[in-house]
């Protein structure tokens, strides 16, 4: 389990990040490593590209 | 978990949220984990004794392409691959995000077929705990250069 803020445009996870941005969502470990594939790849990593791996409009 | 050891008169516990095994003792001279010959044994604590367990820094790793590895101390290693966009910049966003602060950042060509071109450098004003940016200097970008980065921080 990984978190993403739109605000930061990171990534954080509660092992290490006792403080997160207040609009953190969560994001599975799979949806973690396909956006940094993706970036790897070309595609810039955006609260858009965020939304739709996660399938939010 | 506690657990009261009377052997070393302190507290066993595995209560702290980081995963890390705390052990507490009132004892002056010594803890032994174990008997045997191969245990240590830990001689006059100044201040509660922490063992990271195998399990936290597993835990606390990702060997991808991406990835990072957090060590007991907290320092930070993150590694990233990218491809620079047509004019030759990239921005980069950390597996993770630094919780204190970016140590140093580098990037480095990681195709052959880039090899010479030197013209790409970590923006400074850039560097945020999640993102930073790569800029072509040059003025002859490289469109799809694959470049290695490297991050560390705590």
């Amino acid at each position: 389990m990984k978190y993403y803020s739109q605000t930061t445009n990171g990534f954080y996870i509660p092992e290490i990040h006792t403080t997160m941005p207040n609009d953190v969502v969560e994001i599975t470990d799979e949806q973690w490593q396909s956006l940094l594939d993706n970036q790897s790849n070309g595609t810039p990593i955006t609260p858009e590209t965020v939304n739709a791996l996660k399938g939010v409009a | 978990m506690s657990i009261i050891d009377s052997r070393v008169g302190g507290l066993v516990s595995t209560a702290d949220t980081t995963g890390t095994l705390q052990i507490q003792t009132n004892s002056v001279d010594a803890i032994t984990i174990d008997g045997s010959q191969s245990a240590f044994v830990i001689k006059n604590p100044t201040q509660p004794l922490q063992i990271a367990t195998k399990q936290y820094v597993d835990g606390t790793k990702s060997f991808t392409q991406n990835g990072y590895q957090v060590l007991p101390s907290g320092l930070i290693l993150q590694w990233a691959r990218i491809n620079t966009n047509a004019s030759g910049n990239a921005n980069v966003v950390y597996p993770i995000a630094f919780p204190n602060v970016i140590l140093s950042v580098n990037a480095n060509f990681n195709s052959v077929s880039n090899f010479g071109y030197l013209g790409i450098t970590v923006q400074a004003s850039t560097l945020t705990s999640t993102n930073f940016y790569l800029s072509d200097v040059s003025g002859v970008p490289v469109n799809d250069a694959s470049i290695a980065c490297f991050a560390i921080g705590y």
